[in-house]
């Protein structure tokens, strides 16, 4: 067994873009105005 | 863990997967029909059925695997921390839920909204929100749980040093009945 850890898998890599790529357009929706609940004429 | 309890746990944490899975795919379906549909009626009925789906399907769903899933990874050799596929699926699982409770505002908003009046265009941001984010979740799922399946190969650094200690423990270990 080598003593070095192995690489991150190629698949973890793909995984951690398109997680982070999701991130940013929440973030981004949410900093365009569509917030969680905020567009909502009126709460009851 | 014993092989009967792991099972038992296993065939738990299954139901409690799929069973979100298919229930999010029906809220998918409801908050499509919500927004599509011209009959107030079916509109209402509609997003009645999406809150009712979340609160009493969709909620406790989601938090059981949140549940099973450490219980499970913890009594066995995968371990919670070791694999990246395990990672991500706790990841996928904890998202998603924090993405739902988030939701459950706007859900009893349209809801109520739906039911005592015709919704209008100041709505129609919400209600697409409904379909995207219900998607989003359905995909996210879906990979949750082809991840379950396949186990696709890869050790967290974590992982790794657990296996190396554990390998170098058994090699210092002195041999019995030779």
């Amino acid at each position: 067994m080598s003593r070095t850890p192995p690489e991150m898998p190629r698949w973890v890599k793909v995984f951690g873009i398109i997680f982070i790529v999701l991130i940013l357009i929440v973030i981004g929706a949410h900093l365009a105005g569509f917030n969680f609940g905020g567009h909502m004429p009126h709460m009851p | 863990m014993k092989r009967g309890l792991r099972k038992f746990v296993l065939s738990l944490h299954i139901t409690f997967a799929v069973g979100w899975l298919g229930a999010v795919a029906g809220f998918v379906a409801l908050a499509i029909v919500g927004l599509k549909s011209q009959d107030p009626q079916i509109v209402g009925s509609a997003y009645l059925g999406m809150e009712l789906i979340t609160r009493f399907v969709i909620l406790p769903l989601s938090f059981a695997p949140l549940i099973t899933g450490p219980i499970l990874s913890l009594g066995t050799p995968w371990g919670l921390l070791r694999h990246y596929w395990i990672l991500a699926k706790l990841l996928i699982t904890v998202l998603s839920t924090i993405v739902l409770v988030i939701h459950l505002q706007p859900i009893s908003y349209l809801s109520n909204a739906a039911a005592n009046r015709t919704l209008s265009s100041a709505d129609f941001p919400l209600q697409i929100q409904m379909v995207v984010a219900s998607t989003v979740a359905l995909i996210a799922l879906l990979v949750a749980n082809i991840l379950a399946v396949y186990k696709p190969k890869g050790m967290t650094p974590y992982g790794w040093r657990k296996q190396y200690e554990e390998r170098l423990q058994l090699e210092s270990q002195p041999e019995v009945g030779r």
